[in-house]
């Protein structure tokens, strides 16, 4: 026998020396310095249930930022830790690994794309305090960015060329997209090169002022919208609060599904978590799923202010459970990767690469609900599906699979069982899970999934890094993709993260100076903002939960 | 999957290591008695299981291994193991061989790659050597607690049949393996 050398992956760690006591190993990855951007070592520990990174820049000191509010669920999740397959046609050639230098996607990149995003302009209609995102007259080296048409051909082209899995879902955004009028147009050439699920990231309020928008944009090939909605009171949601119930109307003669976006901010909007859940559920017809995104912060903070506005995705997930009385709990969620079983599963059965979140575990997290249609509960899809058995069955059967087994015996075998786990008792009246499940995986036909027959949502969660709690474990597994017209294919938290090397390199690049742009469309910039039309209008029902009480208090910030 | 790579030279693989022991030889009717089983998994599959194979594993897509283990406690007459004490248990242990950024390893940019383990309570582990990462994976303990009532007043004697079988993989195989342990007595009065 071969003499087996013992590589060491740990020794007496040099930087995991820096744990301090109650503090609590848990890896090692590589982070950058907020203020320099250097690249460094970052440790991952456990102090007090909660899991945090620590880091040292020689320049400028030690950084210790929350990275997830619960260990427990850290633990669990961490279970779910597998790699993707990347995709076989990078556009950077890396013989190293630099992230997140060169990003675009690289040779060591794990996973291919999920879902793309072109920014088709960063002008806005609206000015929040918060967005670091839409170009404003004042701001040195300001660029308005709206690539062409063939420019946006090309980027799709690129995306369709991701092998062994084309990219095939893209996500239109901004700045604020209806702002561009060849917008229709847009969809349709993303179409035409094959993408088959299109979202437009909106905030919804031209399509609240023009009801036949959402009907032009369905006509165009759009499958849903990515609305931005904060919270149920005009103070938390001043963006667009009196606007969506609007919205949500045009959709609903578009019959165009919108999927709620939340971004949560600490002691802002988490007070209100479960209430935009009920308000979602309240217009289930229409609102499909939910995409909380716990904040990143941007720019320069201290750390009191971080720890003010910082929450995590574990402390998201307990405001859930806490605000909807324990109608969705902590143990209903899974981590993204969790999919890997199923995607293997099929792969397996088809000899085929399949479409594979296989994003870091601390990245995301969803869940389904379903609306119970005599208590008008929500009731998770957990309450009735083994989902850890089946998941365990359906990795036992890929191994089957790999090993040699007939696919047609293994089909047979999964039909015999999918029922076992399923309790038919607490199954919601009206679904059929296991059906559900043997035609997406048997018979391949993903129709019926996301559109149950009875009231359902799904409750998704992403919490996109910033500088003080990157983590290149997470960069390198990122399935959430920028096209840009270079022809890259950036990781979301390398183009927002490091805006610098990325996003206002590329805008200034291939974007105009805004005097240029207005010299040459003959438009204002200032022209295109929302003058609060229908706020004053005070003629409707506002997003608020099922009542008339509109608490009118104080818009800051827009 | 990609084709299999014979690996030259593989050992054969067989059970090691079987240790099945009592926390009382002797106990009373009312009370109880943990068993407990210890054994691995020894061979080519675990040799395989090192760096350099993780490496080229995780170049190939073949990124996650699961071992199955079984284990089964029976009652012997006559020196034959006939009667079931302890229905078959079946746990599964997995690692998941993934692209670190640990900034400590060594040659980082050369030797990326590492594996974690997920054990059969569903915790996982990222090991500090190739030794341990073995260690957690071919390595299987249980214990169990019975109670005078499981076995009856009298002399018995036990023993514990053991396996463990894993997938096909581009360092091995698919493969099974067996053993049994030696028989322990013990007397519940
Ligand atoms: S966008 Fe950020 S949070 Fe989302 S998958 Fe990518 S790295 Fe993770
Ligand atoms: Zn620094």
């Amino acid at each position: 026998m071969a003499q087996i050398e013992d590589i060491k992956f740990r020794q007496t760690s040099k930087f995991g020396k820096d744990l301090r006591q109650g503090e609590q190993f848990i890896r090692l990855t590589q982070s950058i310095c907020p203020e320099c951007n250097k690249i460094l070592p970052a440790t991952i520990f456990e102090r007090e249930e909660k899991v945090f990174m620590r880091k040292t820049c020689s320049q400028h000191g030690e950084i210790e930022e929350l990275y997830f509010g619960s260990f427990e669920m850290y633990k669990r999740f961490s279970t779910f830790w597998i790699d993707g397959k990347g995709t076989l046609a990078p556009n950077v050639p890396m013989e190293k690994c630099a992230c997140p230098t060169n990003c675009g996607l690289c040779t060591n990149h794990l996973s291919h794309t999920g879902l793309s995003n072109i920014i088709v302009t960063n002008r806005c209609d609206l000015t929040c305090w918060y967005c670091f995102f839409y170009v404003k007259k004042g701001l040195e080296g300001a660029y308005v960015y709206e690539p062409t048409t063939s420019q946006i051909t090309a980027m799709v082209k690129t995306l369709r060329a991701e092998r062994p899995v084309p990219g095939n879902s893209l996500q239109i955004t901004g700045g604020e997209p209806t702002l561009r009028d060849d917008l229709a147009d847009i969809i349709k050439i993303i179409r035409a090169e094959g993408v088959d699920h299109i979202q437009l990231n909106t905030n919804g309020i031209n399509l609240a002022l023009d009801p036949d928008l959402a009907t032009r944009l369905k006509q165009a090939g759009l499958s849903n919208l990515y609305l931005s909605f904060d919270g149920v009171t005009p103070k938390t949601n001043p963006k667009n609060y009196w606007e969506v119930p609007y919205t949500l109307e045009s959709c609903r003669k578009a019959n165009l599904g919108v999927v709620f976006v939340p971004t949560v901010i600490k002691s802002i909007n988490d007070h209100e978590l479960g209430d935009i859940l009920r308000f979602a559920q309240e217009n289930m017809d229409v609102v499909k799923a939910i995409s909380y995104q716990p904040v990143s912060l941007t720019g320069r903070m201290s750390k009191k202010e971080r720890e003010k506005y910082r929450i995590t995705i574990p402390d998201c997930i307990d405001r859930i459970e806490e605000q909807t009385d324990g109608q969705v709990t902590r143990d209903d969620w899974f981590p993204v990767p969790s999919c890997s079983p199923v995607t293997h599963f099929i792969e397996a059965f088809t000899k085929k690469p399949q479409y594979d979140l296989s994003i870091h575990f601390a990245c995301g997290a969803g869940t389904y609900v379903f609306e119970d249609s005599e208590t008008k509960k929500l009731v998770p899809m957990m309450s009735f599906v083994d989902i850890p058995a089946l998941f365990e069955y359906l990795e036992e059967k890929t191994d089957e699979l790999n090993s040699g087994a007939s696919s047609y015996l293994i089909a047979a075998k999964f039909l015999s069982h999918i029922n076992g786990f399923v309790d038919k008792k607490k199954q919601p009246n009206g679904l059929s899970f296991a059906k559900l499940l043997t035609n997406a995986i048997l018979k391949h036909d993903y129709s019926s999934v996301g559109q149950f027959h009875i009231r359902s949502l799904f409750l998704g969660m992403m919490h996109f890094q910033d500088k003080y709690n990157q983590d290149e474990e997470r960069l390198q597994r990122c399935d959430i993709h920028y096209l840009t017209p270079d022809l890259r294919i950036i990781p979301f938290c390398s183009f927002n993260v490091i805006p610098e090397w990325y996003r206002d390199r590329i805008q200034q690049k291939y974007g105009l100076p805004i005097a240029e742009w207005e010299a040459k469309t003959g438009e204002k910039l200032e022209q295109a903002l929302y003058r609060g039309t229908l706020r004053r209008a005070n003629r409707h029902q506002p997003a608020s939960c099922g009542t008339n009480e509109v608490r009118i208090e104080p818009i800051t910030g827009t | 999957m990609q084709d299999f790579t014979p690996l030259q030279g593989l050992r054969r693989n067989k059970i090691s290591g079987v240790s099945f022991s009592t926390s009382r030889e002797t106990f009373p009717y009312d009370e109880s008695c943990t068993l407990k089983v210890k054994f691995g998994v020894d061979g080519g599959i675990r040799d395989s299981f090192r760096h350099e194979i993780w490496m080229d594993a995780h170049k190939r897509n073949d990124k996650y291994i699961r071992i199955t283990y079984k284990l089964e406690i029976k009652k012997v007459y006559a020196g034959l193991a006939l009667k079931s004490l302890i229905k078959p248990v079946k746990a599964v242990k997995k690692a998941s061989i993934y692209w670190t950024r640990n900034p400590e390893m060594v040659n980082l940019f050369e030797k990326k790659v590492w594996a974690l383990i997920i054990d059969e309570r569903r915790t996982t582990h990222i090991p500090a050597t190739e030794e341990e990462a073995r260690k957690k994976l071919f390595e299987f303990e249980a214990s169990f607690q019975i109670l005078g009532a499981d076995v009856g007043v009298g002399k018995h004697t036990l023993r514990a049949q053991v396996g463990a079988s894993w997938g096909k993989h581009i360092f091995s195989e698919k493969g099974t393996v067996s053993g049994n342990s030696s028989s322990i007595k013990i007397t519940c009065t």
